[in-house]
């Protein structure tokens, strides 16, 4: 009978865990909601914080990023599709490779790893040292102050950061090409611009909000988990790097299957 | 924001044999009965610091009762709504042991932050108001540093303006003086003992020096009961057992 018991409760803990995250952002957007989505001066200053720290300060990383995948992807892809398709097809797949999935996985990675895990240190290391318990003494709804400004921070960042990346790491490619092999290549540039339907940047912009509104989700409610133990602190946050990656991936598969088949 | 409305009773927290929730395997504690005025100093004394906590917290409306009436600013604490709790907080500031401050706001930051908060300050006027506080509580602490960076009194005194700026009616302390040296009670003192004669001030303290300047009521937290003294002197007086071993305890720590 206890086998069935510990089968049983493995069978409900990634149920129960996705309807706890859900359940946490709601909360955390409906905290917001009810002041009208607004911020106050405090609130609004931790919203810009974490998009400076999101966003801005990780821009050396993602450029080097775009630039590199751009160097060695776009313009490999240019490379060998042209070889078996007409250019409307390597245009085809140069927006589906690089723009929807390597962007968005790559940026999400680079959020995850920077973002993700200072979000969990840092809440978790307030929660334990009862900082959290000292705002709510003062008034301060947790949720309005510290966790849907991470919340929107890093959904804003991941969305801005992904168009930039792509961006970049098209532009880079076919410069690559243009300067390295023959300059007919630049036409891939203006080519790819009208080849992108708005309705595909919306679609990528939608997602990648969702997958910057799950990062700081995730980081937040481990980080929150955390109860009386430094040890908790490191546990949570690998807890919450690992079912970042974990569900990012899973999600963008899915989006791969349904959305742009 | 929902608000209470302005408490014209001359009572702050009233208490009728309130008895805060324990655990299941827990003892019941002793009922507590006691009138909060709008200025004046309370001191809880008792040997378990865990328990007087627990009475702080239950008057601070932090913790569940098991039993007994509790008014906070002239209302029932049943009948305060979910949403006029952050307005009562701002009007019952309570200071938890330890006062954390926020790691990642420096010291500044940390005390104007309830007042830019709850918009009740511009930045300009919530930093004037910060070193004016500070000014009286005798700090000289750098305030551009993060908490990490300062001594335990700075982050004492930061810590109180922070809770202070807000304006409360009553002010709630665990124990203030827990992680400051002997020498630097005086500090702290000085500027609760002013604080209390405009306004509410219970303090659960084991700082006896305190209590015996300055207490105009101590409520001792004994094991099986509470006692209520109106002074010094008549806690002294008491012929209560566990008050004498208290203060015989505590007589050869301190030079009372």
């Amino acid at each position: 009978m206890e086998w069935f018991g510990a089968l049983g409760r493995q069978g409900i803990r990634l149920p129960r865990y996705l309807l706890e995250l859900t359940l946490f952002i709601v909360r955390a957007l409906r905290d917001w909601r009810r002041v009208n989505r607004q911020f106050n001066i405090a609130s609004y200053r931790s919203l810009v914080a974490q998009i400076i720290f999101t966003g801005i300060d990780a821009l050396p990383t993602i450029t080097l990023l775009a630039l590199v995948s751009g160097l060695a992807i776009s313009s490999q892809t240019i490379l060998t599709i042209q070889l078996i398709g007409d250019r409307a097809d390597v245009i085809d797949i140069l927006i589906k490779l690089v723009v929807f999935e390597l962007s968005t996985l790559l940026t999400a990675v680079v959020i995850i790893g920077r973002s993700g895990s200072a979000i969990a240190v840092d809440l978790g290391n307030m929660k334990l040292h009862k900082e959290l318990d000292g705002l709510e003494m003062l008034g301060i709804h947790l949720n309005h102050f510290l966790i849907t400004p991470r919340l929107l921070g890093t959904a804003i960042s991941q969305m801005i950061l992904v168009v930039y990346f792509s961006t970049l790491a098209i532009v880079s490619g076919v410069l690559f090409l243009s300067l390295s092999i023959h300059p007919g290549y630049l036409q891939y540039l203006p080519d790819t611009a009208k080849a992108f339907h708005p309705y595909d940047l919306l679609i990528l912009m939608g997602k990648n909000l969702l997958f910057g509104l799950l990062i700081g989700a995730i980081a937040c409610y481990h980080a929150l988990h955390v109860e009386h133990s430094q040890t908790e602190v490191p546990q949570q946050t690998q807890r919450a790097i690992v079912n970042s990656l974990t569900l990012i991936f899973v999600l963008n598969a899915l989006f791969s299957i349904t959305v742009y088949r | 924001m929902n608000s209470l409305p302005a408490s014209d009773t001359k009572w702050l927290i009233q208490a009728d044999r309130i008895r805060p929730q324990t655990d299941v395997q827990e003892r019941p504690l002793a009922p507590l009965s006691c009138q909060i005025a709008v200025t004046g100093i309370t001191c809880l004394l008792g040997e378990q610091s865990d328990v007087m906590d627990r009475y702080l917290r239950a008057l601070a409306g932090l913790l569940p009762l098991e039993a007994g009436e509790l008014q906070l600013l002239g209302q029932p604490i049943g009948q305060i709504s979910a949403p006029q709790w952050p307005g009562l907080r701002m009007r019952l500031g309570y200071m938890l042991r330890g006062m954390p401050l926020l790691s990642v706001l420096n010291g500044l930051e940390n005390v104007i932050l309830p007042a830019l908060y709850h918009g009740i300050q511009t930045r300009q006027q919530a930093t004037e108001q910060a070193k004016k506080l500070l000014q009286q509580l005798a700090c000289d602490a750098d305030l551009q540093q993060l908490p990490a960076y300062l001594s335990p009194l700075e982050r004492c005194q930061l810590a109180i303006a922070r809770t202070v700026i807000l304006s409360p009616e009553v002010l709630l302390m665990d124990e203030p003086y827990h992680s400051l040296q002997r020498h630097e009670f005086t500090v702290i003192d000085h500027f609760l003992a002013h604080w209390g004669q405009q306004h509410a001030l219970i303090v659960a303290t084991e700082n006896l020096h305190f209590v015996k300047l300055h207490a105009n009521d101590i409520l001792y937290i004994g094991a099986e009961s509470i006692l209520c003294f109106d002074s010094w002197q008549s806690l002294c007086q008491s012929e209560h057992r566990e008050v004498q071993d208290y203060l015989q305890c505590y007589h050869q720590h301190f030079d009372i």
